[in-house]
């Protein structure tokens, strides 16, 4: 099938309109919207997502559209429509794409319990997966984008999907989400990343999204071997600092920042605690982007 | 009166010594390095627990012991300690996973 990109733009607007249908990671997604901030953000950010056909079982069937008729001329607003609801209130209209990145986070983290989901971002080099758990502003999304933007393959900058079935992390490469300062960190750290538009006034803040690697996206059918699991700590003017974590309080923090591992039970403690056993365990401080890029590759290098 | 006061300390202390204890609930163990993960099959909970009380727990998941039995275990498994610290420590060892509700006490008629 072809990919997103492949098509002219004016037919890529009429797809949207009556249901895009594509190929993401291991997840089937279609979505239907009509407005022109999302087909924008589609056309910017999913160009190397294949296509798939009408016959295919879609996973996620998403809308994104306006409430009603007085709330699109008075403060506008978006729905998130899923599989026949709203699960969400509506936002603004202006934050339509943002929206839709958010929602399909959920999607995913809610109906995805053949994989134990951890909030975590996860790259991939040398076939073996880099696993960052972080609560919001621990700076594991911009230390992901600048990792990908040297040629780590990503799979995740949100959620690392550890298949319930054979261990291994199955990528869902999908545009990285950032905030604030960390937009111009890494447009000035890697000039060439293709970004979104930035979307301000969110509860986080601005957000813009970084396109995923092409490379990643093609890939996205490979999983990887969980090999460090890495809690990161961004610190202003703090030195680089790679810390050994027990397995054990890894493991309890990992489980903090699992998504379903309640839902799972004893199977989601048990491939847990298979991942942790097979992964190195650290804390990590930084500030320097460089300096962690380059303790990475070192840290994969040696396996 | 200090002498009534020995008497009843070692009644209590073999009230004590008999009691059987048991784990409550069905738990998963499993040993991280030097530490326990211990998994709470009815309320979901996780713990995390060192050398010593991971020990002891994952023992009781296998068989119930009387509380002499424990200590007995204990006092040949760290021998740099004390017989008083090992026994303080069981008494604190007890009385922190019967809060959590993962021990059961049954108390012994001597």
């Amino acid at each position: 099938m072809n990919s997103v990109k492949s098509l002219p733009k004016r037919q890529i607007k009429h797809l949207i309109i009556n249901g895009l249908r594509f190929r993401l990671g291991c997840f089937n997604i279609c979505l239907t919207s009509s407005i022109a901030d999302v087909t924008e953000h589609i056309q910017r950010l999913y160009g190397a997502y294949q296509l798939i056909s009408e016959n295919d079982f879609i996973d996620f069937h998403v809308e994104l559209s306006s409430p009603s008729k007085l709330r699109r001329y008075i403060r506008p607003q978006v729905n998130f429509y899923f599989d026949g609801y709203f699960p969400f209130k509506p936002l603004p209209y202006a934050q339509a794409a943002a929206f839709f990145e958010w929602g399909l986070n959920w999607c995913i983290a809610n109906h995805s319990n053949h994989y134990l989901i951890i909030h975590a971002a996860v790259v991939e080099r040398n076939g073996l997966a880099f696993i960052f758990p972080g609560t919001p502003g621990s700076g594991k999304s911009t230390l992901c984008a600048a990792l990908v933007c040297s040629g780590w393959r990503l799979l995740s900058d949100e959620m690392t999907l550890l298949s319930m079935a054979d261990g291994k992390i199955y990528p869902v490469p999908r545009p990285v989400s950032l905030k604030n300062q960390s937009i111009d960190v890494i447009q000035r750290f890697s000039p060439g990343a293709e970004f979104g538009q930035v979307v301000t006034g969110t509860a986080k803040g601005s957000i813009s999204h970084m396109c995923a690697p092409e490379q990643s996206v093609q890939l996205s059918n490979q999983p990887a071997v969980p090999s460090k699991l890495i809690f990161p700590k961004y610190i202003p003017d703090s030195e680089t600092e790679l810390t050994p974590l027990s397995k054990g309080r890894a493991m309890l923090s990992a489980a903090e920042n699992a998504f379903n591992y309640s839902v799972l039970g004893v199977h989601g403690f048990e491939k847990l605690a298979e991942m942790i056993e097979q992964c190195d365990c650290f804390e990590f401080k930084y500030s320097k982007l460089e300096e962690a890029i380059a303790l990475f590759s070192a840290l994969s290098d040696e396996q | 009166m200090d002498g009534i006061a020995l008497m009843m300390d070692e009644l209590l202390s073999d009230a004590k010594t008999n009691n059987i204890i048991a784990v409550k609930v069905k738990i998963s163990c499993i040993q991280l390095q030097g530490d326990y993960v211990i998994y709470d099959h009815l309320s979901g909970d996780t713990h995390l627990l060192d050398e010593m009380s991971g020990g002891l727990l994952c023992s009781l998941n296998t068989q119930t012991m009387s509380r002499d039995d424990l200590l007995k275990k204990l006092v040949k498994s760290f021998a740099d300690l004390s017989w008083l610290e090992i026994n303080n420590y069981l008494d604190v060892f007890i009385d922190r996973f019967v809060a959590l509700d993962l021990l059961n006490i049954t108390k012994q008629s001597a």
